[in-house]
């Protein structure tokens, strides 16, 4: 079953990490995010498949939005 | 527990940030600080290039636990505001913080800082470089001449990284505790009393967009207040310069 990881703050996404189809291990950066001089990585938290990549590098982004659509690995 | 007793003084080291990540992990207690005589991958925010002569600046990361999460942007101004208390206390007095978190003297850097939060355990690390000896003293590379100063340009006596770093650890151990237990309030007046940008026209380099605009100080949220046409906007992220004509 698919599922979302979302952006935790409002700011903008500096780096994407990953792209679909991409199998990620628990722990590996997904993105980066910036908000105020504060760098966020998003990191995933279980071996996870990437379904589709909804973040643009330098885009804004408010807390809440969709950054992955993810399913189990 | 006092910042100074946590402090863990290493050599070389690619990053501080790299080293402080490593205590966190292991479950250093808050405050715990790395502070390095050299880096060989220092960087500032986006990974740019931070000039250092070893030897010459204050080299440090301070593992914070914040109460509210990992996630607290007004930490970059809470970081900023004790750092320069920390200067001030060196007997550095005309400085100014530009949104969110560099420390100027006249449109030179004296002082950059960068966060890394997120962190699902609540650890943030507090990085931050301080230019402590003068232009000259650290053979600053030509290209970066005009946009260096450091402390010791700055005073008349000379002052030691270590004096600075000290009186530096303290400041920020009070400014922090103050804003853990108070809230925001003081460190947004101190904010206000030195922002470089506040009523300035300013640039605004914010995701895809290029803005122009007034600056207008900052929110609660520490986010920059910009009014640009008679709208105001609050900017959380990007890059903000003061328009030079």
């Amino acid at each position: 079953m698919a599922q979302s990881i979302k952006a935790p703050i409002t700011g903008t996404i500096w780096k994407v990490l990953v792209k679909s189809g991409d199998t990620i291990s628990e722990g590996e950066t997904l993105a980066i995010l910036e908000s105020m001089k504060m760098e966020i990585p998003i990191e995933a938290e279980d071996n996870i498949v990437i379904v589709e990549v909804r973040a643009m590098e330098g885009a804004l982004i408010t807390e809440g939005d969709v950054l992955f659509v993810i399913q189990a690995a | 527990m006092n910042w100074r007793d946590h402090e863990v003084h290493l050599d070389v080291v690619t990053s501080t940030m790299d080293s402080a990540k490593i205590l966190a992990r292991a479950n250093a207690p808050e405050g715990t600080t790395v502070i390095a005589h050299a880096q060989t991958d220092g960087h500032g925010r986006r990974g740019r290039y931070w000039f250092a002569q070893p030897g010459g600046s204050v080299l440090a990361t301070t593992i914070l636990r914040p109460k509210d999460g990992a996630n607290d942007p007004l930490l970059s101004l809470v970081v900023a505001v004790g750092i320069g208390a920390g200067l001030q206390a060196c007997g550095v007095v005309d400085f100014v913080y530009k949104w969110p978190n560099d420390i100027l003297w006249r449109d030179r850097k004296l002082a950059g800082i960068l966060l890394y939060g997120g962190d699902p355990q609540g650890v943030v690390l507090a990085g931050f470089g301080v230019n402590v000896m003068s232009a000259k003293e650290a053979c600053v590379p030509t290209e970066i001449a005009a946009a260096y100063i450091g402390v010791n340009d700055l005073l008349t006596a000379p002052i030691s990284v270590s004096d600075v770093a000290f009186s530096i650890l303290d400041a920020l151990q009070s400014t922090y505790n103050d804003y853990q237990n108070k809230g925001p309030e003081k460190i947004l007046v101190a904010y206000t009393a030195r922002d470089a940008l506040l009523g300035h026209r300013v640039n605004l380099d914010v995701g895809e967009r290029c803005i122009e605009g007034v600056a207008m100080g900052v929110e609660p949220s520490g986010a920059l207040r910009v009014n640009t046409a008679g709208v105001e906007m609050v900017v959380m992220a990007g890059e903000v310069n003061k328009v030079r004509y």
